[in-house]
């Protein structure tokens, strides 16, 4: 059996969220839809941060590392003086090792959200297909969740 | 929670001494040219059309999360007009700028010292208007809020390109008045992260979160910031072009400023970039108030690695004349406001602007 409680503002919202969590529901029997991000919703059911960002980390990482590695292989392979400047020039690389470094945090967080996700998936894709809108929706669960 | 109980009398009472007292020191005791009073009010006019830019900005985007502080951003406006009639000051100054001596047709004294009065004086209408639209919801505030960021722009971009730029003619960056305005953006912000934790020490307090956003949005402007330094260096470097290298040179290879330089770096990229990147500490005031003073505490010292290789400036003068002003925004950013609460919910006629 599933409660629902919908309401128009956050506060509202908030409130009641307090309440369940005080009133001893466990909050792995509790769901919360809002149209945008409540960060004090996630801090009252304690959910823990997503892995993904260890992901974007490793990507971002690597495709700064590979920026400033492919540039300095190139000019060291290939020695063009360019106006003047020395061979291995840090600050025109650094415009490289950025873009790649957002190109492969950018990828690697895109990858392994779909990996932790366990995406994709060709059926069954929407598990509720109730439209919340701009309402702030928390759903309980009663009895054990398994 | 404390808060002075001022009324506008007072407040136009402690503006006037302020500007009084600062024109007296300039003009009569210390004559000789030097740009102490240039490095201060370019610091006081950036944070004071930041403050008011972020509201304005707030009002046309829907920022939610500004809504608690809005009215302290905007109630600075006043002292827009103080940074105009400081300008005025400038005029006796001109002989810190090499032009004076070969003055012609846009760089001359005079013009020099009307076109920035007037171009204040217009920002500062502007905020008035605005400032009278935010306090009685006017359906009109969105088109006051855009013209007024129009004007900052403007306003801004003028600070770079005649008050500091000019210190080094004929050397032109294009970029510096986009610099300027991002800079003052973001002191807008620092000040914001001060007037949440001053609101943040009353009990019940809902504040967080906002807190949050401005610590979000002062890490975004951080970046954004070193953005712009580097866009701007980057030409500079590749060009290569001797009279443009020489103006870098001078701040990033020569002692003291080299030093000076990099520490601004730090100030208000490195650390705050290294703070901010922590979701907790984003709602920790200690932390926040920490970052908000070093990103201020940097672009104060930036504007004297602008100005310091040319100009002299009086360290005693600077620092005094530096207290004032930012104690005269503190003052009307902690005051009480005037107006009735059913007032300014709009209900009434709604107060008159404040100057």
């Amino acid at each position: 059996m599933i409660d629902r409680y919908s309401f128009d503002t956050r506060e509202e919202f908030l409130g009641k969220l307090e309440e369940l969590v005080e009133s001893g529901v466990p909050k792995k029997n509790i769901n919360t839809f809002t149209p945008y991000p409540v960060h004090q919703a996630e801090e009252l059911l304690d959910h823990s941060q997503s892995p993904v960002r260890f992901f974007t980390g490793a990507g971002a990482v690597t495709g700064c590392i590979a920026g400033f590695a492919f540039t300095i292989y190139t000019v060291l392979s290939w020695p063009l003086v360019t106006g003047g400047k020395e061979v291995v020039s840090i600050n025109a690389f650094i415009v490289i090792a950025y873009e790649l470094m957002i190109l492969f945090g950018g990828l690697t967080a895109f990858a392994g959200f779909l990996f932790l996700a366990r995406l994709p998936v060709f059926k069954n894709v929407l598990s509720d297909e109730t439209e919340f809108s701009r309402q702030f929706e928390i759903t309980v669960e009663r009895g054990n969740r398994k | 929670m404390t808060r002075w109980n001022a009324n506008t009398r007072t407040l136009f009472g402690a503006a006037a001494l302020v500007t009084t007292v600062v024109a007296v020191v300039e003009l009569f005791v210390r004559r000789t040219p030097d740009a102490s009073l240039l490095v201060a009010l370019t610091f006081f006019t950036m944070i004071v059309e930041g403050c008011v830019a972020l509201a304005a900005t707030g009002e046309l985007a829907k920022g939610i999360w500004l809504i608690p502080i809005k009215s302290e951003l905007v109630r600075v406006y006043p002292l827009i007009l103080v940074a105009g009639l400081l300008s005025l000051v400038l005029g006796a100054k001109t002989g810190i700028y090499p032009w004076s001596e070969h003055q012609n047709g846009w760089l001359n004294t005079r013009f020099f010292v009307v076109r920035n009065f007037v171009l204040l004086l217009v920002t500062y209408l502007g905020a008035r208007k605005l400032a009278g639209a935010i306090r009685v919801r006017s359906p009109h505030k969105n088109r006051w809020a855009g013209l007024y960021i129009g004007l900052f722009i403007v306003s801004q971009s003028f600070v770079a390109f005649d008050w500091i730029m000019t210190l080094e003619y004929p050397w032109v960056s294009t970029l510096l008045g986009g610099f300027f305005f991002v800079e003052s953006f973001l002191m807008g912000l620092a000040v914001s992260a001060f007037v949440l934790l001053f609101r943040m020490r009353a009990p019940g307090h809902a504040l967080t979160e906002t807190l949050r956003d401005a610590s979000k949005m002062m890490f975004g402007f951080s970046v954004m910031w070193v953005g712009f330094f580097f866009a701007q260096f980057l030409v500079i470097w590749y060009g290569n072009i001797p009279d443009e290298v020489g103006y870098v040179l001078k701040r990033v290879e020569e002692a003291p400023f080299a030093g000076l330089s990099r520490a601004v770096l730090f100030l208000v990229w490195v650390i705050p970039f290294a703070v901010l990147l922590s979701r907790p500490l984003k709602t920790v005031p200690p932390a926040m108030a920490g970052v908000a003073g070093l990103i201020l505490a940097g672009l104060f010292i930036e504007k004297l690695v602008l100005v310091l290789p040319v100009a002299k400036v009086n360290p005693g003068v600077l620092a005094f004349e530096t207290i004032v002003l930012l104690g005269l925004v503190a003052f009307f950013a902690a005051a009480r406001d005037s107006v009735a609460p059913q007032q300014v919910a709009g209900t009434g006629p709604g107060g008159p602007p404040l100057l």
